[in-house]
């Protein structure tokens, strides 16, 4: 969804099985190395289960008004706080993780799956089909991606629909590129070229051997690409695109607490700081399987 | 080096048609009658007409595309309805703070950028290179509207060091009220362009001609300028201009939190209040934008390596 | 021994290297002593992977991220240089050590032009001017062979040839009237004509400055022209050391036997190249006792366990083989030797004609 990655490389493999397996998801690192992803998970499980159990954890309801208790800053009842209509703020922010979460998990998940199978077929089929993607491919990438997103989510309406649509119209182009480019490598590989003397049909040899090999890097790329679609999505939220009232939304949220920002800072500090920790976890992820990534690829 | 700028010019072309169909055809994704949007539900027949036909949308669709762009040549990138503009009116008036907040904002990001990227690289697997790869890691998930929030909190409202917003008048007054909107800009930036400085350093400290010149002996500061540098700076500059797209898109969000009055603020806006040819002028032009520089980009690179051309 | 002693250059005791990969150490480099003496030429022979290209950089604390030195010590007059920091090696006001690099693509910075890039060296092992120094290096580039040096010295790196820009880091190391000159691959990438000229020509540098080379090279050919000694490794490990003319006519190991016998000759013609059956260890995969052991046609029992120093088995001539008594039995290695030939039927010095040819 980006081209502000630090560039993984793609390698020619040539190995005729896949490189990651489950198995495989902690043991070829080293020490430090390990001990960084295991901490991503960590995280990840903390913002997981705090979404999951939600109702569990937070004494308030997130929507509940409170005007009494209204501003009133971090305490022992309200641990980050409450709003300007005395809703708590640690209800909201654990709430919203559940949005937060789906959102850039979803928009991942679909130009993950766009992508991919475009790409497999520009790179597979070549000729026209690959020219055309990639003319598609260039145009798309020529406009600032926000821009892109905004202006489609403003016309079609503000909402999470919209954000959908705006994102999922995009986001495939790093994909594909980034599978087709692999595609194109491997497709003059030996194992291949037997697969496809044999008497397999194409989409056999296309499931069984392209399609585990070529995988790796677009699903590198997709756990660094989770940080860039929560942020995608909290900063359209923040600019009132996105989730809307009364849906709490942690983007959304900070730009409520936008007007205390002087004197109460909690408002936005708060579900700022879970967007960060939520990043941090899925960068810390993405790290890890880069480096798996590259490892295996190193045998 | 005419023939590589020929070369590139040519492949832009076609991109630019791309994006010019691209912004056209996004108006159409309005639901509904745009008309109607911009009149409101008590607007007459006739008057609903009258707009119809002023935004042009009463033509065949191929004819649109042709008005549309055989008036780009001219300058003719819609019309605001809220704003009583001309798009063209509204971007140079409004391009040159986007512009500026822009550079000054890279400018910060690299005077950051390299020193931390050349410590962390030269002191590589020492706790201080941990350290900053550890804070890279955080940097890379700050949203920048937090970032800017926090920093109008404390730096301007509480110490009163900087404006809370707006661009001010004039060159001076552009660099103090554009400090927080520049840095909060660098910063969202800093985390990748460290990251990827600092792996282009070690590759290059690793080289044949870094241990010729080690070995003569010359003093540290001239190895690392002239030598180390000099070749990382080339792989940062590509950074930099594959980013572009990036900054420009994050600028948006900049500006709108410190109510810049550029290009990017003026987009929320219009995309808040239903301004579809605005959005529509904005976003050609944001595309173009790009579609400019990284083609500046390109050749000035082509131009940093002495080959005159890019490997 | 805090000192080394006179006539040697370079001391190397137990060098070992270890490098890292996938949470693995390994050793690149196992157990060297090598003693450099003061103007001689020492080849240094190997396949792809036996350290030799380490152990140039092992001595210039030019090592890439990844390898580390383990243990061992490398003296140089008073000096350990693997004790001492980098700078103050390199600082070292005379002697010192030089190094011409392999890839002559990648030996010079590619954004600075010849002439900084040769005042730099001059300059920076003597005070003098900018002007001085651009005299100084263009007679050092004319001398070494680059034609109209002083109308070039604006040009940058890729306006060169390969065999021009081997002249001009050549030029550059001398700059520093280095004692050491470590030489890895210099010609390797070049055709034959300019390999050899320049092979000339470090033996002219040689002699007249009595500056100490060590030239690592995967050509035998190639070094036994050039070195008065010829040291062998084999997966980081000495296998043989003697003089050139020695080792090509009584050699001592089975793993040297085999490189010459792999070298195409000019005076005999074969139906194949008897090549080395299998391939050299990978770094982790050195097996016990003598490395060579699983590809060697002489192995026996006790080959496969224990170490295998080297010992010296006639004047100047040291062998790591275990075996070697017993696999060429006749008085070892004297030069008037009549007895029957070994085993593998080695000719004398028509074993080689072209100097392209690579084991």
């Amino acid at each position: 969804m980006t081209a502000a990655h630090p560039g993984v490389p793609g390698k020619a493999r040539s190995l005729g099985r896949p490189v990651l397996h489950a198995s495989a998801v902690l043991p070829f690192l080293r020490g430090r190395e390990r001990v960084s992803m295991l901490v991503g998970y960590v995280l990840l499980g903390i913002v997981v289960v705090a979404a999951v159990f939600a109702p569990l954890i937070c004494r308030y309801s997130p929507t509940a008004l409170n005007p009494v208790a209204a501003l009133q800053g971090p305490s022992a009842t309200h641990f980050f706080g409450t709003d300007q209509f005395g809703r708590d703020v640690f209800a909201r922010t654990v709430y919203a993780a559940r949005i937060d979460l789906i959102i850039a998990f979803s928009l991942v998940g679909t130009a993950f799956v766009i992508g991919t199978a475009l790409g497999i077929v520009a790179g597979w089929a070549a000729g026209v089909a690959d020219s055309v993607l990639m003319r598609i491919v260039d145009v798309a990438l020529a406009f600032p991606f926000l821009v892109l997103v905004i202006s489609i989510v403003g016309l079609r309406g503000p909402g999470l629909l919209s954000l959908y649509l705006a994102v999922s119209i995009v986001s495939w182009v790093f994909y594909a590129r980034l599978v087709r480019s692999e595609v194109r490598q491997l497709r003059h590989a030996e194992y291949m070229l037997a697969a496809k003397a044999s008497d397999y049909s194409t989409l056999r040899v296309l499931a069984r051997h392209l399609l585990p090999n070529v995988i790796i890097q677009p699903l590198v790329y997709a756990s660094s690409d989770l940080v860039y679609a929560l942020l995608l999505g909290a900063s359209v939220s923040y600019l009132g695109l996105g989730v809307q009232p009364p849906t709490p939304e942690w983007g959304q949220m900070v730009q409520d607490g936008s007007t205390f920002i002087g004197a109460q800072w909690w408002l936005s500090f708060f579900p700022g700081a879970a967007i960060v920790f939520t990043a941090v976890a899925f960068s810390l992820i993405g790290d890890g399987l880069a480096a798996l990534a590259r490892e295996g690829s190193a045998r | 080096m005419r023939r590589l700028i020929a070369r590139r010019v040519a492949q832009a072309l076609p991109v630019l048609v791309g994006i010019t169909v691209v912004t056209f055809s996004m108006v159409h994704l309005v639901p509904g009658n745009p008309a109607r949007a911009l009149a409101g539900q008590r607007a007459t027949p006739q008057i609903l007409a009258s707009i119809r036909h002023q935004l042009g949308i009463d033509k065949p669709l191929l004819a649109q595309y042709w008005h549309f762009i055989s008036g780009l040549p001219r300058g003719q990138l819609g019309y605001s309805f809220l704003l009583h503009k001309t798009t063209d009116a509204l971007v140079a008036a409004r391009l040159p703070t986007t512009l500026f907040l822009v550079i000054y904002g890279v400018l910060i990001a690299i005077t950051l950028g390299v020193p931390l990227a050349l410590v962390s690289a030269v002191r590589k697997e020492s706790p201080l290179d941990h350290g900053i790869k550890g804070t890279l890691v955080v940097g890379l998930g700050l949203p920048s509207f937090w970032i800017g929030l926090l920093l109008i909190g404390f730096l301007a409202l509480r110490l009163g060091w900087f404006p809370a917003g707006g661009a001010g008048v004039g060159f001076v007054d552009h660099l103090w009220h554009l400090f927080l909107p520049a840095l909060t800009l660098a910063l969202s930036f800093l985390a990748v362009l460290v990251r990827n400085l600092r792996a282009s350093l070690i590759e290059v400290m690793d080289t044949d001609f870094v241990s010729l010149a080690v070995l003569k002996g010359i003093s540290r500061l001239r190895l690392y300028t002239r030598h180390v540098l000099r070749n990382a700076l080339i792989p940062a500059v590509t950074i930099v201009g594959l980013n572009l797209s990036y900054l420009l898109g994050a600028s948006v969000v900049v500006e709108s939190v410190f109510s810049v009055d550029g290009v990017g603020n003026t987009l929320v806006n219009a995309v808040l209040s239903r301004d579809y040819q605005l959005v529509q002028g904005l976003a050609l032009v944001f595309g173009v934008l790009v579609l400019v520089i990284t083609l500046t980009v390109d050749i000035i690179q082509a131009g940093l390596s002495p080959r005159g051309e890019v490997a | 021994m805090t000192e080394t002693e006179p006539g040697v250059a370079l001391q190397i005791r137990g060098l070992v290297v270890t490098g890292r990969t996938a949470g693995r150490t390994m050793p690149i480099l196992d157990g060297i002593d090598l003693d450099l003496r003061s103007g001689e030429i020492l080849g240094v022979v190997g396949e792809s992977g036996s350290g030799k290209s380490t152990l140039c950089r092992a001595i210039a604390r030019r090592l890439p991220s990844g390898l580390t030195i383990e243990a061992g010590t490398i003296r140089m007059g008073s000096m350990d240089v693997l004790r001492v920091r980098p700078s103050q090696l390199h600082q070292m006001p005379a002697g010192g050590v030089r190094m011409v690099f392999q890839n002559p693509m990648t030996a010079l910075n590619p954004v600075m032009t010849v002439g900084d890039q040769c005042v730099e060296a001059a300059r920076a092992r003597n005070r003098m001017s900018r002007s001085a120094a651009l005299a100084r290096s263009v007679e050092i580039l004319e001398r070494m062979g680059v034609k109209n040096a002083a109308s070039r010295m604006k040009d940058y790196p890729y306006q060169f040839s390969g065999g021009q820009r081997q002249r001009i880091v050549i030029s550059i190391a001398l700059a520093g009237d280095p004692a050491v000159l470590l030489a890895d691959e210099p010609t390797s990438a070049l055709d034959v004509s300019t390999q050899a000229s320049l092979l000339e020509l470090i033996k002219e540098i040689s002699a007249e400055r009595q500056t100490s080379v060590l030239f690592v090279s995967h050509n035998y050919a190639v070094v036994s022209q050039l070195c008065t000694r010829v040291l062998v490794l084999y997966a980081g490990q000495m296998m043989e050391l003697g003089p050139s003319r020695t080792l090509l006519a009584e050699s001592r190991h089975p793993y040297t036997s085999a490189l010459i016998a792999s070298l195409p000759s000019i005076e005999t013609r074969v139906a194949r190249l008897p090549a080395i059956p299998g391939q050299p260890p990978a770094a982790g995969q050195v097996p016990d006792g003598c490395p060579f052991w699983p590809r060697c046609p002489h192995a026996d029992d006790g080959c496969d366990s224990g170490p295998v120093p080297m010992r010296e088995i006639a004047q100047g001539h040291s062998t790591a083989c275990k075996r070697a008594e017993a696999i060429w039995p006749t008085q070892a290695c004297r030069a008037d030797a009549d007895g029957p030939a070994p085993a593998d039927g080695q000719g004398g010095d028509a074993k080689f004609a072209s100097p392209e040819v690579s084991p």
